[in-house]
């Protein structure tokens, strides 16, 4: 067993956390903007630690001979995605900080990159959606920029241009903000939640590779032959820090459009149209339903017992939050366009036409 | 070279599979639904699921995580999961008459003996649990146990001694089966008897001591079971088709005693739990073929793509319907030892009055 690190992390004065485990674990690139000095206890929300543990599962009830539960605790006996499985343990649910502990099963693919990246995945950014929506904060999955103080965000799934626009709109003169993750305060405010650009072949483009060293080269070539020589089951992602690639960036802006972006297959032409709040609202709750399926089943375990507690509450406290944050003056819009027929290029400049009339 | 059968869920609901597979040794868990198989022909089904390669029609989609093929009331994918690998589609999602078509391939003995199963158990019975909703009637995951006309639901998870605590009951003739997995329940407290895999709970019930099926010596005396003894005199001796709501208990495993408990919580709460439990089964199988039902991430694509569809919707409509059903229900909580023991049965026997 190696030594055992422990970062801390403060994510706008809104989540504080703390990283327990191997180095690579807590100095991970992915929360290194975030990185913080020393953090008592009484200022955490949560803290994750990797590494062996033992459950406590006196008193506890039993289901699907998979989870132990009680009173603000869940304990899953093993789960798995792909190869990787896992032991997980959630305590203080209602009491933070919130400890999580968890294990993975495989003592080689444990110290692999690829685990910690699924930890952060299913674990640490749904924890973070959590807190944020405790804090009536909104944790949006959707590129933002900002141009002439106007804040844009666009929201879609995951390969639906996010990052793509992003960057072509950047060059024409917005300013980059997030290309991933974006926080809606009450007071509308957009902050971009900064992570590393996560590039593979099908998501890099001008922009980015010209910022690429000759190792970031060499590691994408090598994520591409292993992504082939497996048939695409294992897929690995280069990470580079966006402000490297866009220089002129902001950290905030005020929220006064969004789209969101709906790839179609063998549509004429790209279309734009204008669409209300409450759709909206909808749209983004389904996205970011989409995007953390393994922590909205902890949840659900959890409230088939203790309905009544927060954590159950989560999703439709998030709807409530996306209600309060979103003006009602902001501009709405839905996007259809094919990838396949290269339109991207005309869904800058519709979303450019829009903002520039507004 | 397709085989047609053809199922009615009392009168509620008509279905028809049609598939290529030719194995009829295991053909009672194959085809999950032959308790409500018809002997005539269904002119007018309201789902039908066809089995074997098809060539989608997934033209002017959403496309959604580079997976999920979307349009008004029409969806298709191709998936895997486990020891499975799966492409299906489904027109006439939310309106019309539902087709199904599924191709899917599981590695190992499974694709020979029960090579239906996979369709069924992903698709096909996600989908009656919303064609039946629209209709009114509530599918809930759980066991129902009847007596004198009264229906008593257990909702619980899986590991949570329903089967055995069914095969016990019944065996004793203590009460009916309304079902050991699920039941419908429908306007007005009615409830009607669903037991999938029913001639599997039988040969549990009839032969074996527990639930577990384990060694070889046990799977061959079921193929036996199967295939050497007529049951269709017997059906409605264990089976109660149609009885009225008494009584809900959510039923779990804990270490320890057996536990008691009145529910005092609102109708809100108790909702809540229930949904979650049926949440969890569009997302769980307790079937080592897949690890999970992906019926829940097709609901969830399709929502994003039409948030105000009756797919989207269909939780919190559900949710609304509990509560209706809930008034004036009393609710207990009931946990029943990590061992299954006589007492549990015995227990869960004497509830079954009043």
């Amino acid at each position: 067993m190696g030594k055992i690190y422990t970062s801390f992390c403060n994510l706008l004065d809104q989540v504080k956390f703390s990283l327990i485990g191997p180095r690579k674990f807590c100095h991970s690139s992915s929360y290194s903007h975030y990185r913080t000095d020393f953090l008592s206890n009484d200022e955490l929300d949560f803290i994750v630690r990797l590494g062996e543990f033992t459950p406590n599962l006196d008193d506890c009830i039993i289901l699907d001979d998979k989870y132990y539960l009680k009173n603000n605790y869940i304990y899953c006996i093993g789960d798995h995605y792909k190869m990787l499985k896992w032991k997980i343990e959630f305590k203080n649910l209602e009491t933070h900080p919130i400890h999580i502990n968890i294990n993975m099963e495989s003592p080689i693919l444990r110290t692999m990159k690829m685990s910690y990246s699924l930890i952060e995945g299913i674990i640490i950014d749904p924890l973070i959606h959590y807190i944020l929506t405790l804090k009536k904060s909104t944790l949006i999955h959707a590129s933002c920029m900002t141009k002439n103080g106007k804040g844009i965000i666009l929201v879609g799934r995951g390969g639906a241009g996010k990052t793509t626009l992003v960057t072509q709109m950047v060059e024409k003169g917005s300013r980059f903000i997030s290309d991933n993750y974006t926080i809606l305060t009450p007071a509308n405010e957009l902050y971009g939640f900064v992570e590393p650009l996560n590039i593979f072949s099908y998501n890099i483009n001008e922009k980015i590779k010209s910022s690429l060293t000759f190792a970031h080269r060499i590691r994408l070539k090598n994520g591409e032959l292993i992504n082939w020589l497996t048939r695409g089951y294992v897929k690995i992602f280069l990470k580079i820090d966006p402000f490297n690639v866009f220089d002129d960036n902001a950290i905030e802006t005020k929220a006064r459009f969004a789209f969101l972006l709906c790839p179609n297959n063998k549509i004429e032409n790209a279309e734009l149209l204008r669409i209300t709040k409450e759709k909206m609202i909808k749209h983004i709750y389904y996205n970011q339903r989409m995007e953390f399926p393994y922590f909205d089943k902890y949840v659900t375990t959890y409230s088939f017992l203790f309905s009544n507690d927060k954590i159950s509450k989560h999703l439709v406290n998030y709807e409530k939050a996306l209600e309060e944050n979103l003006p009602d003056g902001m501009g709405y819009y839905l996007i259809r366009y094919s990838p396949h027929l290269l339109q991207i290029g005309d869904v800058r400049e519709m979303i450019e036409e829009v903002i520039k009339y507004e | 070279m397709s085989r047609e059968f053809n199922y009615d869920l009392h009168g509620i609901l008509k279905f028809r599979i049609v598939t290529k597979s030719r194995l009829d040794l295991l053909k009672d868990i194959n085809l999950i639904f032959s308790y409500f198989e018809s002997e005539s022909r269904i002119e007018d089904p309201d789902i039908i699921l066809r089995i074997g390669r098809f060539d989608p029609s997934n033209q002017h989609c959403s496309l959604v995580d580079h997976k999920y093929w979307v349009r008004e009331n029409y969806f298709y994918c191709r998936d895997q999961d486990g020891k499975a690998r799966w492409e299906v589609e489904v027109t006439g999602l939310e309106n019309g008459v539902t087709y199904v078509n599924f191709n899917g391939h599981v590695k190992g003995l499974q694709q020979v003996l029960i090579p239906d199963y996979l369709a069924q158990n992903l698709v096909l019975r996600p989908l009656i649990e919303l064609r039946l909703f629209e209709r009114g009637f509530l599918s809930i995951h759980g066991l129902g146990l009847e007596k004198n006309g009264n229906a008593y639901l257990f909702v619980a998870r899986g590991g949570a001694h329903k089967t055995r605590i069914a095969m016990d009951a019944i065996g004793k003739g203590q009460c009916r089966l309304i079902g050991d997995d699920r039941l419908i329940l429908g306007p007005g407290g009615q409830v009607f008897s669903y037991p999938i895999l029913f001639n599997l709970f039988r040969f549990r019930s009839d032969i074996m001591k527990d639930e577990h099926i384990y060694c070889l010596s046990d799977k061959l005396r079921m193929i036996r079971y199967f295939n050497v003894q007529s049951h269709k005199g017997q059906k409605t001796e264990i089976v109660a088709d149609k009885s009225k709501l008494r009584r809900i208990f959510f039923m779990a495993r804990k270490k320890g005693q057996f536990e008691l408990r009145e529910n005092k919580s609102r109708l809100e709460e108790i909702a809540n739990r229930i949904v979650s439990s049926s949440q969890m089964e569009m997302n769980y199988s307790e079937n080592s073929m897949t690890i999970s039902v992906p019926f829940m991430r097709y609901m969830l694509a399709y929502s994003f793509v039409f948030p105000e569809s009756k797919v989207a919707d269909y939780w919190n409509n559900l949710r609304s319907q509990f509560k209706e059903i809930l008034i004036g229900m009393p609710i207990i909580d009931l946990y029943v030892p990590n061992n299954y023991v006589d007492e549990t049965f015995q227990k869960i026997s004497s509830l079954l009055n009043g």
